[in-house]
């Protein structure tokens, strides 16, 4: 499985280093799949309500009303329904990128199976509602739909087995359509929105909106698809007729050739089996999760610094239960949405490395797996290794990005953390006073981080902007932040390098005394 | 201000992304049936005739039941499988059996099957056997049609005029 990952996520890596030369690391799309689906659906949305208006729900004028859309009034209408027709198809593009990227990263195990989990359906409603949208024009696509869904109905043991005598040889009865109308215009986007409120109801701070520029490129790409290309129906229904040249949506009817080929068991086979895949993807192999974050009630103040940055609400603040009463709250891990991505311990309040500085570190929340003392160890070793080097440097980063050991030198230490998001800004100041020229501070790239926020978490933290912040009197300029994804490993190095040149003439020109005064 | 070349980049994308999406929402074109090719379906659901026939309780049979079941005539509910052929120009397209549907088999069976065939004229001749009694078939209808390219032709049964339907 981890060949797996490594193989297609260095596809996307590939393709996202592009994609960041050409659209900036803001709009890359492939860091924004998740919303940019929802944005597609919103485009869905708006041109569905338009057609709908127009729309004449019956089987004798479903038909001659879309047509009438498409091309009475074309430049309304016929955008509107081309647009509802390739936003529906540009979603299923990016649903697709989306789920495979989110597995090749492997953000879909442990505790975060819940929104693969809950993904899986979403695949269901988004082909389902494009099926029942196709049924709808009632042209003869609509028909062989018809007739080939009912067939697919009727294999299952489960049901009457005779759905399809409803489409040949009698006439299709207006209620079968109000049915068909209520599912695609009600029941199924219903259950799309209550099923992507719960696919991402455990991670916090979700990116509903994708970034304006994208949003505006993709719908000006539709636009002018649409008008180059407008949706038009095949020949009206007929029962007469079999249609002999079908110009299928391969996007969502995929299904109906296979079907024709192979029968209805087989098209079920694939279907449920890729399904069941995928549902159970996130326990093949099964594996440990690495032990939740553990709060320290000892040291915890009830600052609410973790529940209000944890990316997967698995940390909440709840009544004192410790009987200290100067403190009305304490922080509690539900262990089963922790990912032990140490977020939690850089926004705790009293992760402060200057603290407690003969004994162990305790602060109010740690990770078993990388405490925050021995964060502060590995920067004492690592501040230590530097020596007299000339442009001393520390470099914080982590697991998920560019590879550290690249940058590692004499005259440049690395640590690795779970995520960059777990080092608490006063370890920036603690690293210039103990000995480091300089301090770089580097992770996955803005928008893409492992863990979701860690990056942005550190930016605001070190902009002042959000708790815990850098202190004031730390030197600014001799802190390099740099987000660098596995796509940025050479740019990093060179980075690196450039920084340290300046950091050796800076020191030239002014040399740095030691700030070893207890921070206040 | 970005390179003039980064902006090009995202109008090749964006056209790009715009080429996939146009190209298979209609493409590549699928072809349900061969040019010259015409669809006879058979379509039809049929309630087939009990297993056994019904008899007329005698006496002693009726004073076993308790009184509120004391029905005069006795009958099983399952029904026979149905046998269907299906022949064109006198050659066979298809046999089948059909069982009765249903937790105690008396459900109406449900016949559907597809056949493309070229276009032209035809003798077709439809059989059903619905009964384990009887024997051969019963029932049979033999038509000639003409059939015209990608057209359907729906073979059914009507079951209160008890024959084949071609329509
Ligand atoms: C209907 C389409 C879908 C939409 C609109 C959608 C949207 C989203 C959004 C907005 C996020 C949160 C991104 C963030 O803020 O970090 C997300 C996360 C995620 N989605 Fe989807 N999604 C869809 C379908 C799927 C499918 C089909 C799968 C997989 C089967 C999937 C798997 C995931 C996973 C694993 C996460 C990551 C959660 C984490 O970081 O722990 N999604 N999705």
């Amino acid at each position: 499985m981890a060949r797996i990952h490594k193989l297609g996520n260095s596809v996307y890596v590939a393709a996202e280093r592009v994609f960041n030369w050409g659209f900036g690391n803001r709009w890359n799309p492939f860091y924004h799949l998740g919303s940019l689906t929802f944005f597609f659906f919103w485009v869905v949305l708006v041109s569905g309500l338009y057609v709908f208006v127009m729309f004449e729900t019956s089987v004798g004028r479903a038909f001659l009303s879309v047509e009438a859309i498409t091309h009475d009034s074309w430049i309304i209408g016929g955008v509107m329904r081309s647009l509802h027709r390739y936003a529906s198809d540009a979603a299923v593009i990016t649903i697709f990128a989306h789920m495979f990227r989110e597995f090749f990263r492997d953000r879909y195990r442990d505790v975060r199976w819940f929104s693969w989990f809950t993904g899986v359906p979403t695949l269901w409603l988004t082909v389902i509602l494009g099926i029942t949208g196709y049924w709808l024009v009632w042209d003869q696509l609509a028909m062989y739909i018809a007739v080939a869904s009912a067939e697919l109905i009727d294999w299952l043991p489960v049901t009457l087995g005779s759905m399809v005598l409803n489409f040949i040889g009698s006439e299709v009865s207006d209620r079968f359509f109000t049915l068909m109308s209520f599912l695609h215009l009600l029941a199924f986007p219903v259950g799309m929105v209550f099923m992507l409120w719960i696919h991402v109801s455990r991670i916090s701070q979700v990116a509903f909106i994708a970034p304006f520029g994208l949003s505006m490129g993709s719908l000006i790409g539709l636009v002018v698809l649409s008008l180059l290309k407008p949706a038009v129906s095949h020949a009206p229904a007929t029962q007469a007729m079999v249609p002999t040249e079908l110009h299928l949506d391969w996007f969502y009817l995929n299904i109906y050739p296979f079907l024709d080929r192979y029968g209805p068991g087989w098209a079920w086979g694939i279907s449920v089996g890729t399904t069941l895949l995928l549902i159970l993807l996130p326990w093949l192999p099964p594996r440990k999760a690495k032990p939740a974050a553990v709060v320290n009630l000892e040291t915890c103040n009830g600052c609410g610094g973790c529940a209000r940055d944890c990316p997967f609400g698995a940390a909440s603040m709840q009544p004192r239960g410790d009987g200290k009463k100067q403190f009305l709250l304490q922080s509690m891990v539900d262990p089963a949405l922790c990912t032990a991505c140490g977020i939690c311990v850089g926004a705790c309040g009293a992760s402060n490395p200057y603290r407690q500085a003969n004994s162990d570190l305790l602060i109010g929340i740690h990770l078993p797996l990388f405490t925050v003392d021995a964060l502060r160890t590995q920067t004492n070793v690592a501040l230590e290794s530097l020596g007299r080097e000339e442009g001393r440097i520390l470099v914080y980063g982590c697991d998920h990005a560019a590879h550290l050991e690249r940058v590692r030198m004499p005259g440049v230490a690395v640590i690795s953390l779970p995520c960059i998001g777990m080092l608490p800004p006063s370890f920036l100041d603690y690293a210039l006073t103990q000995g480091a020229q300089g301090v770089v501070v580097t992770g996955c790239r803005s928008g893409d981080c492992y863990y979701r926020l860690g990056n942005k978490l550190v930016e605001e933290r070190l902009a002042g902007v959000r708790d815990p912040k850098l202190f004031t009197r730390t030197d600014r300029s001799r802190i390099l932040v740099f987000w660098a994804g596995a796509e940025d490993q050479t740019r990093l190095v060179e980075r690196i390098a450039a920084f340290r040149v300046w950091l050796i003439a800076e020191e030239a020109r002014e040399p740095v005394v030691a700030v070893r005064e207890k921070a206040s | 201000m970005r390179h003039i070349g980064s902006y090009l980049f995202q109008a090749v994308a964006y056209a790009l992304f715009a080429v996939v999406i146009a190209y298979f929402s209609t493409d590549p074109a699928y072809h349900y049936l061969r040019p010259g090719e015409a669809e006879v379906r058979l379509a039809f659901k049929h309630a087939a005739a009990l297993r056994e026939p019904c008899h007329k309780r005698t006496q002693e049979e009726l004073l076993k039941l308790p009184p509120n079941m004391r029905k005069p005539m006795a009958c099983s509910r399952a029904r026979s499988p149905i046998v269907v052929e299906l022949e064109m120009d006198g050659k066979n397209l298809a046999r089948a059996t059909f069982p009765a549907p249903g937790l105690h088999g008396d459900g109406s069976a449900f016949v559907y099957d597809k056949f493309p065939v070229p276009v032209g004229e035809h003798l077709l001749t439809v059989r059903m056997n619905d009964s384990v009694t009887a024997t051969g078939f019963p029932f049979q209808v033999s038509e000639k049609r003409v059939l015209q390219p990608g057209q359907l032709l729906v073979i059914g049964f009507d079951d209160t005029l008890q024959t084949f339907t071609f329509h």
